[in-house]
């Protein structure tokens, strides 16, 4: 048919094309998926995040969701205020919230005095764009490896987000998940560039590693003073990495204070995980 | 009308409830599908699916009214990008076709060839016209329904969607240099 010539088109086959237009129905909806929906919004409590992480858990429905929402919230629109999840603003402004637990006995036995903390960031979904992201990021059991630290301060027991404030006296404690057995190491850079190795500590390698979710680090930390940007950054491979090795990278990698973001390349490393934290 | 109210008005299928929600939330939820699909009128009947789907069926789903606004967003993106990544749109419409029309195999290739040129025009129509003819045939909901949900008396969404089909029909019968002209006179 050739589409320049005029066409006497009856009105019922207008009719009948708009009727025939596509519908995406998703009969798998998971009914679930309103409490997955609660759960990244401002102000869910943490019994809603921790039912919504057990229910991803189980539910591929749910997890895909969850998958290509922060996907397009990383590529974000001036529309829908939609920005990386890399780069989320602290919480208090829509931050992302995790669904991770923080106990009291993480806090490591030995304890380690820091100069600066750096704040660690999702990496995958790092994005050009630095406006952050109006809500949380749900952390999916599935994905490679996760890290995470938590914060007792005072009396209070909380997981870190991104770009988490941390204060002089803070105690930190860390831990994963992970899917796969193999070797972890965590460092710290400050905005001065020093870095401090806070897992395995004293050791030259990092440190085997087991498969599963939320497992504790023996090894903690206490903030000391300091100012600007820190970052956290977690190193996971199969083979065990040099402390020296991960440290020069770390030292050599492009970071900005504004907001504080950290793009180290590490060779061998099969997941990076950096979290970044301020002063 | 705050969260609570609008979400218990819904679940008792208030007129007003409705209004107020399809006017707070489609502004919402159309930019998302947008930009996935790049195509007003694909955006259009993703937005006005899910949100009628919503009003109808998962509102009752609904225990906490601060979920709302993240789940309509995890919903818009969901559906889009199902939508984006369908393989055989054509082949679904051509099923559709067969189904209600009884048409034969050359009328249903013919008709699917007019399927961009439909795409187009509707695109070219008003956001609350392309809204009025996706709940009218997509959904067959009556023109005082339809007024319920997007606003307007039934004889308003009668002109409305009547004037809308005359500006389709003129923009896909027109030569396709002067397709956009003709929908000059789309109704607003």
């Amino acid at each position: 048919m050739n589409l320049s010539e005029r066409e006497d088109l009856p009105m019922e086959a207008i009719r009948t094309l708009l009727r025939a237009r596509p519908r995406v129905d998703l009969e798998t909806d998971c009914p679930h998926l309103m409490t997955v929906a609660l759960s990244i919004s401002k102000g869910a409590s943490e019994s809603v995040r921790r039912s919504a992480s057990d229910h991803l858990d189980t539910c591929e429905t749910c997890r895909e969701a969850v998958r290509l929402f922060h996907g397009a919230e990383s590529v974000g629109s001036d529309m829908d205020g939609g920005g990386p999840i890399a780069a989320a603003e602290p919480r208090g402004r829509d931050a992302p919230v995790r669904t991770l637990h923080w106990k009291v006995s993480a806090i490591a036995a030995a304890a380690m005095v820091l100069a600066v903390l750096s704040v660690l960031l999702f990496p995958s979904r790092r994005t050009s764009e630095t406006e952050p992201g109006p809500e949380q990021q749900l952390l999916l059991k599935g994905e490679e490896d996760r890290f995470f630290v938590a914060i007792g301060r005072g009396a209070a027991r909380f997981t870190a987000e991104p770009f988490e404030r941390l204060v002089t006296g803070d105690r930190l404690g860390m831990f994963y998940s992970a899917r796969r057995a193999g070797h972890l190491m965590v460092v710290n850079l400050d905005s001065a560039g020093n870095l401090s190795l806070l897992y395995p500590a004293g050791q030259e390698t990092s440190a085997e590693m087991r498969p599963g979710t939320r497992i504790s680090l023996p090894d903690g930390a206490i903030v000391r003073e300091g100012t600007g940007c820190e970052w956290i950054v977690a190193v996971f491979s199969e083979d065990p990495l040099l402390v020296s090795d991960v440290n020069e990278s770390v030292r050599q990698a492009e970071r900005r204070d504004s907001p504080c973001t950290l793009d180290p390349t590490i060779a061998k490393a099969r997941t990076l995980r950096v979290l970044p934290f301020t002063r | 009308m705050d969260g609570n109210a609008l979400v218990e008005g819904l679940k008792k299928g208030d007129n007003e409830s409705r209004l107020v929600f399809w006017q707070r939330y489609y502004e919402e939820v159309y930019p998302i599908c947008a930009r996935i699909l790049k195509s007003p009128a694909n955006a259009t009947d993703v937005a006005v699916d899910l949100l009628s789907d919503f009003m109808n069926h998962y509102v009752h789903q609904l225990s906490d009214p601060g979920a709302l606004h993240a789940y309509l967003r995890m919903m818009a993106i969901r559906r889009a990008t199902t939508y984006r990544n369908r393989s055989a749109k054509s082949v679904s419409m051509a099923v559709e076709l067969e189904d209600t029309n009884g048409a034969n195999p050359e009328e249903i290739a013919h008709w699917l060839t007019l399927v961009p040129r439909l795409e187009g025009c509707l695109g070219a129509l008003s956001p609350k016209a392309r809204q009025a003819l996706r709940l009218s045939f997509g959904h067959h909901q009556t023109h005082v329904e339809i007024g319920h949900e997007i606003g307007g008396s039934k004889q308003y969404i009668g002109r409305l969607i009547k004037q809308s089909l005359k500006a389709l029909k003129r923009c896909m019968e027109s030569p396709l240099t002067s397709r956009t002209d003709r929908m000059d006179e789309v109704t607003r």
